[in-house]
């Protein structure tokens, strides 16, 4: 037999099934082990340079296996191209590393940003963006009637109600009833201390509920956000109100002016629809429930993604090509009546 | 409407699952042909339940805990016809009825309560990404049982035809599954990009799905490569499997990142 070149050899070492084995496993161990630390700490793992190390050899093992099935085993096709989409990801990733940054933009409604704050100081935009509107929604949760639950102390008795204004409702043979009178979203004290909505936005929504009972009747406020805060004068029946408001989308009117190019155009940003202008993407990212005029977006330039996309596609098509191909119903166990 | 299709599914499967557990023998001929119809059927209400659940709630019916797990024991017996249909593989019922009850069991407890979608996961992909990843979930779970009805029997039916059909299966299960798996981990990347402009950004949710992904990557290859048709193919099987649970269920009480609204 042929004593093969030791070049041959180590090459075939640094690319086989066994170093890929133990690369795996120690990704595998490391990754876990960065997913236990608390967040903030999480980087010392994932940007480390013996991370990327550890990396680089895992993609230098896939590259010599690559090669040398393009150079001696040509006919695996999915193969090569599953394991040439790992390195095209991973090559990706390393662009998106080495050039790729992320920074914010706060805007006030009227405001123009031509420029973002990244971790390493302001970078400049190569247009001017300027929030023209922002608003924010809520989901309809009082559709049904408001959630109020009742408890009556002294006669141990408890009810859910979905309570729609201006409708009675007796409690039971407790003698009480009650009755919705008034809804305010966003509850505050004016200055002549009467209770107003500062906005329509749900931030502190309250209850006015008119009590008749077998000794008084009674005018009550109850809050979702403090349910301890109630008060009455019997409090022998006690209300809690289970408003839950969900935000349903908060969205960004901005403009986009680019005056180098003639180009000027509108554009919505919400949460999974960013604006993508000139290799900038540009995301929703927060709000002031109690200043909504003002917007706070993400700003990301990654030249990597689109590799990365790429090696998904490539990789998904590849996987299919090799496995499914296996799944033919023949040899032993096609009949597996066991 | 969701809660009488999904009820009406357990009980069919529940009755499938009794007329397995009589004895051979027992019954008059026929009971075989009645089992498969029961399940048939419960399939068919478990799938309008999820049908109906997606027309009440206006979206895709895959965000909830209850939503996920009416969701994960569907693709376990989907996945369970698939193989039926392929390769008649009947022993795929017992572990399929027993992991698609048990999950079924938990949903029906559960809180079943519409909850309208945060803004995050109002996504085109939440369908793709979801649908996927139970489907992979499906086949993987089934794996997972195979590989502990290896180890069990290994003693007692060691070298046997049994045994290596076994293990084709399991293996046939992973190759199957693994590609949905693949989709579903790309597709939710692919997500991530799109509502927050990181395609990995290393979250505990992400990073366990990769493990899970590499744990697999492993079996493929000792499997296809190495020649591992053995107890340690089994080992690694249900290695996956539980890295796979604690990826679905265990990050979000263990370890709370992006994810943990669910």
């Amino acid at each position: 037999m042929a004593k093969t070149h030791p070049f041959l050899q180590s090459w075939r070492f640094i690319g086989s099934v066994r170093i890929a084995f133990v690369l795996l496993w120690i990704i595998i161990t490391v990754s876990f082990a960065g997913a236990l630390l608390p967040t903030e700490k999480q980087p010392l793992v994932y940007s480390s340079v013996w991370f990327f190390c550890l990396l680089g050899l895992f993609a230098l093992n896939l590259l010599v296996c690559t090669v040398d099935r393009i150079l001696f085993n040509r006919k695996k096709v999915a193969s090569i191209l599953t394991h040439a989409s790992v390195l095209i990801i991973l090559s990706g990733a390393l662009v998106s590393a080495l050039f790729g940054f992320r920074g914010s933009i706060e805007l006030s409604e009227g405001q123009r940003a031509d420029s973002f704050m990244t971790d390493r100081g302001v970078r400049a935009l190569p247009f001017f963006i300027t929030l023209e509107d922002f608003s924010l929604e809520w989901y309809e949760t009082a559709q049904k009637g408001y959630p109020v639950r009742v408890r009556v102390e002294d006669r141990g008795f408890s009810g859910q109600y979905r309570a729609q204004p201006g409708v009675e409702y007796p409690l039971g043979e407790t003698g009480y009833s009650f009755t919705v009178v008034d809804y305010l979203p966003h509850f505050v004290f004016d200055r002549e201390n009467r209770a107003v909505s500062r906005s329509g936005q749900p931030l502190n929504p309250a209850l006015l509920v008119r009590i008749k009972g077998p000794a008084l009747s009674e005018e009550r406020w109850i809050f979702a956000n403090h349910p301890d805060i109630e008060m009455g004068d019997d409090l022998n029946i006690r209300f809690r109100f289970d408003l839950q408001p969900q935000i349903k989308e908060y969205r960004s009117r901005v403009r986009v002016d680019d005056p180098g190019r003639r180009i000027s155009f509108s554009r919505d940003i919400k949460v999974n629809a960013p604006l993508e202008y000139r290799g900038y993407s540009v995301y929703q990212s927060r709000y002031d429930s109690e200043q909504l005029s003002w917007t706070g977006l993400d700003v990301v330039y990654d030249p990597g993604v689109k590799i990365v996309f790429l090696g998904f596609i490539l990789m998904n098509s590849g996987i299919i090509g090799i496995l499914y191909p296996k799944l033919r119903p023949r040899g032993p166990g096609k009949n597996s009546n066991i | 409407m969701t809660e009488i299709f999904l009820k009406a599914g357990f009980v069919l499967y529940a009755a499938a699952a009794f007329f397995i557990a009589i004895p051979p023998g027992v019954l008059k001929r026929g009971s075989e042909k009645l089992t498969q119809a029961l399940l048939s059927s419960g399939f068919a209400f478990h799938t309008c339940a999820i049908a109906f659940r997606w027309h009440a709630a206006g979206r895709p019916p895959f965000a909830s805990m209850y939503e996920s797990l009416v969701l994960f024991s569907w693709a376990i017996i989907a996945v369970y016809f698939a193989f039926t249909f392929l390769y008649r593989a009947s022993i795929l019922r017992v572990p399929g009825l027993i992991l698609a009850l048990c999950l079924m069991t938990a949903a029906l407890f559960g809180d079943s309560a519409v909850k309208p979608l945060v803004p995050a996961l109002q996504s085109r992909w939440i369908g793709i990404h979801v649908i996927t990843y139970f489907i992979g979930y499906g086949a993987l779970s089934l794996a997972f049982m195979l590989g502990v009805l290896y180890i069990v029997s290994k003693r007692r039916a060691a070298g046997t035809e049994q045994l290596r059909s076994l293990d084709v299966l399991m293996y046939r299960l992973v190759i199957f599954g693994f590609p949905f798996l693949t989709v579903g981990m790309t597709t939710g990347s692919a997500w991530a990009d799109a509502a927050w402009g990181t395609y990995w950004g290393w979250d505990p949710k992400e990073t366990c799905s990769l493990i899970t992904w590499l744990v697999y990557i492993v079996y493929l290859h000792m499997r296809i490569l190495c020649g591992w048709k053995d107890t340690r193919a089994a080992w690694l099987c249900i290695f996956g499997f539980l890295a796979t649970l604690f990826t679905f269920i265990g990050v979000n009480f263990i370890l709370p990142g992006l994810h943990s609204y669910q």
